[in-house]
């Protein structure tokens, strides 16, 4: 590492790595939020469903974001998501719900108390955003409700937060990936 | 830990629904599935309306002029999302809705009447008077000669009017041509040509008459139609229609066949009480629910595999087919013991559920590929959906193993010794077989043999249970050797015994003795001399024997010590 590198680091201007995983239900909607942090002409027009894992690499602000999509269904467990950032620290995760789905309320329960027990994710403090995806559908529920349903409020040695999105037109998420450079940024800060 | 999850438990959802009357379809094509329920309406109503739920909210509703025998949902394209339909099957008609909208109604071809009926009435409208009182008697015989069942609702409705009222009855509808409507019992629907999904899926019809029509999926016109003689009430769809698929009929009487297109009605056999519901398992077979409460599995040629008792009353049954595990589970629905998972004939789970579940669902609902939809006797309606983990093989792992005997061995067919095995097969049938068959000469052989000998046996110790005691007395080089002969038996030893001794290095005398008839109990004791010949010790074989038998009963061997050398006094 040269002098150069070195004040950057120093300084901060370096640009940190920094490995996000991305999870949800199918037909959550995980690609097309990922879609929203492109440049308008990296955007693809259709999505399909993704099958397996897909990365994505892109700068935001101070850190170079990868972000993983892990369709946990599909995949049948996030153990693979997982051994697909083998350099940990994976010090973010990013999960969305279908704020719309009432019925599977319960799978998203499920699927989060099965995530939170892996033993990667368990003892760590990692931060978590939930995005309350698909707020645009008439019928979908509110984050509170939400906060209530899947009993956030039990996490207690993570930082996290929710917040109401549709990925569609790409509305609220900016504030959402905000606070998840800023855990970030905070986690680098108290390191050092 | 349950391997349930609780998604909906509607209580008060005022839902009535009988098997048959559940199905799940993505209804618009936009790839969210919808529950679909024939709703019956409570006990003593006539208000019967097909109800479409999406998630746990009723979305739409359609009232029904006659109560539904049935709701399938189904697609009339291969591969077309937006081409699925509901057909719901009632009186004598088929409702289709498309989108949930009125789409095309398939009426059941009507049955002629009688000729004797359709003649009178015939007659009657061609008199220029009509004469209601010769009408009247006419089928009034008739009624007597045929019974009611073979009548048509037209004379029917007329004998049970009043006198004043048959007049203008008859007046209305005697010119109308007479004929007898036919009532549907039961829909169904199987795969047209492809297993691909979605698929276009034919149409499965019942009629009271005794016919089976199968449906052309786009034009809803009959492609072919099988008479059975009687009525069908469950039917149970098995492969492409078009291919080797099967349709599996159960009569009201507990009758049950298949019909494969092409052939006529195969009756597999008699059911001791009416079915209650028949799912099919992946592994091509059947599985019928019957009412005495018991469950019965059938292989796909009809062959009983097995039956279990059922505790309660056995509501429903549907199958919970879990590919992601090879499974194919039973659900069955029943009075105070919740829905029971089933594996084949193993019992390995319990839903519990607040009140008895008259109906039953599982598949795809909304997103969710594995939900169960329950409808419960008292109106509500619960949904759950079986976990990503759940794992049924652990609790029964150990009864699989008892049971391996009967089901099949998964061998893996197409090794290459499996492959080298049946080359060799087909060149050397010939010396293989002749090999084989002169093993097997050789084996029944030796196991006649060894029976036989093994039966001689028995009989020569079983029959003269004899204890033989010996000891050697003395100091040496003479010795007398002690025998003590028990017949331990309650009965008396058979005669012709005697002992023999053999010996090496040595003179024994006497050499023979016959035994007296030997009392039961009592101990003989005998006496033989022995000296040894030489310094060396010696050996002394005394044989148990009869005289009829070559072979010994008992044989001991006595050894004689080397004696002390005399002491020179």
């Amino acid at each position: 590492m040269g002098l150069f590198d070195r004040l950057a680091n120093l300084l901060g201007l370096r640009k940190k790595e920094v490995n996000v995983l991305v999870v949800g239900l199918n037909n959550s909607g995980k690609s097309t939020v990922i879609n929203n942090f492109k440049r308008e002409d990296d955007r693809c027009i259709d999505i399909v469903p993704t099958v397996g894992f897909n990365v994505e690499k892109f700068a935001y602000k101070f850190f170079n974001l990868s972000i993983g999509v892990l369709d946990n269904i599909l995949f049948m467990s996030i153990d693979t998501g997982i051994t697909h950032f083998p350099s940990l620290p994976f010090p973010s995760l990013t999960r969305i719900c279908t704020a719309s789905d009432k019925l599977r309320l319960v799978v998203v329960k499920e699927e989060l108390d099965m995530l939170l027990q892996h033993p990667d994710v368990a003892g760590r403090k990692i931060p978590i955003l939930f995005l309350a995806n698909k707020m645009d559908l008439p019928d979908s529920l509110t984050t509170v409700k939400l906060v209530a349903g899947l009993g956030l409020e039990r996490i207690q040695n993570k930082p996290w937060h929710i917040r109401a999105t549709n990925a569609l037109t790409g509305e609220g998420l900016q504030p959402a990936i905000e606070w998840l450079t800023d855990q970030i940024r905070d986690i680098y800060i108290n390191k050092r | 830990m349950s391997r349930w999850l609780e998604a909906l438990w509607e209580p008060s959802a005022g839902l009535f629904s009988l098997p048959g009357g559940l199905d799940m379809l993505d209804i618009s094509g936009d790839g969210d599935a919808r529950l679909i329920c024939a709703d019956l309406g409570p006990v003593g109503s006539d208000s019967t309306k097909i109800r479409v739920y999406k998630g746990g909210d009723q979305i739409t509703e359609h009232n029904m002029i006659e109560p539904p025998c049935g709701v399938v949902g189904f697609y009339t394209e291969n591969g077309e999302h937006r081409s699925s339909v509901v057909a719901v099957g009632a009186g004598a008609s088929v409702y289709i809705f498309k989108n949930m909208r009125p789409f095309f109604k398939y009426c059941l071809p009507h049955i002629d009447a009688h000729p004797k009926e359709r003649e009178i009435w015939h007659k009657c409208g061609l008199d220029e008077e009509l004469n209601v009182l010769t009408l009247a008697d006419d089928l009034e015989l008739l009624l007597k000669e045929l019974g009611a069942t073979f009548l048509s609702p037209r004379t029917l409705k007329f004998l049970s009017l009043d006198n004043n009222l048959r007049l203008s009855f008859a007046e209305q509808y005697r010119r109308i041509p007479l004929v007898k409507a036919n009532a549907l019992t039961a829909i169904t629907i199987i795969r047209r040509d492809s297993w691909n999904d979605p698929a276009s899926s034919c149409l499965i019809l019942g009629t009271e008459a005794g016919e089976v029509l199968v449906l052309d999926p786009r034009a809803f016109s009959v492609m072919d139609k099988y008479i059975l003689e009687w009525p069908p009430a469950i039917f149970a769809s098995c492969g492409l229609w078009t291919g080797d698929g099967y349709i599996i009929i159960i009569g009201r009487d507990g009758k049950i066949g298949t019909i494969r297109r092409g052939s006529s009605v195969k009756l597999w056999e008699t059911l001791p009480a009416p079915a209650v519901a028949i799912a099919v398992l992946t592994s091509q077979g059947a599985a019928v629910a019957v009412m005495d409460g018991t469950l019965v599995g059938f292989s796909k040629t009809g062959i009983k595999l097995w039956h279990i008792n059922i505790p309660g009353i056995i509501l429903d049954l549907v199958s919970l087919p879990v590919p992601q595990n090879g499974l194919s589970l039973l659900a069955v629905s029943t009075v105070g013991y919740g829905i029971r998972i089933y594996d084949g004939k193993h019992h390995v789970d319990t839903v519990k559920i607040m009140e008895p579940v008259s109906a039953l669902k599982y598949g795809r609902m909304g997103q969710e590929e594995r939900t169960i939809a329950m409808v419960t006797v008292g109106g509500g309606l619960c949904m759950k959906i079986l976990k990503r983990t759940a794992d049924f093989n652990t609790n029964n792992s150990i009864s699989n193993l008892s049971s391996s005997n009967t089901s099949k061995f998964s061998i893996p067919k197409k090794t290459r010794l499996f492959i080298d095995q049946t080359i060799r097969e087909r060149a050397e049938a010939k010396k293989i077989h002749n090999t084989f068959q002169q093993g097997f000469l050789r084996l029944r052989l030796t196991t006649a043999k060894q029976a036989s000998e093994h039966l001689s046996e028995n009989q020569a110790l079983g029959s003269n249970p004899i204890t033989l005691e010996t000891n050697v007395l003395g100091l040496g080089p003479n010795y007398m050797i002690r025998i003590i002969i028990t017949n331990i038996s309650e009965d008396l030893s058979s005669t012709e015994l005697y002992i023999l001794c053999r010996a090496e290095d040595t003179d024994v005398n006497p050499r023979v003795i016959d035994l007296p008839l030997l009392p039961s109990a009592v101990p003989i004791p005998l006496a033989i001399n022995a000296n040894l010949k030489g310094q060396i010790s010696g050996k002394v074989k005394i044989l148990l024997c009869k005289k009829s038998n070559p072979k010994p009963l008992v044989i001991t061997t006595v050894i004689l010590p080397a004696a002390e050398e005399d002491f020179e006094i």
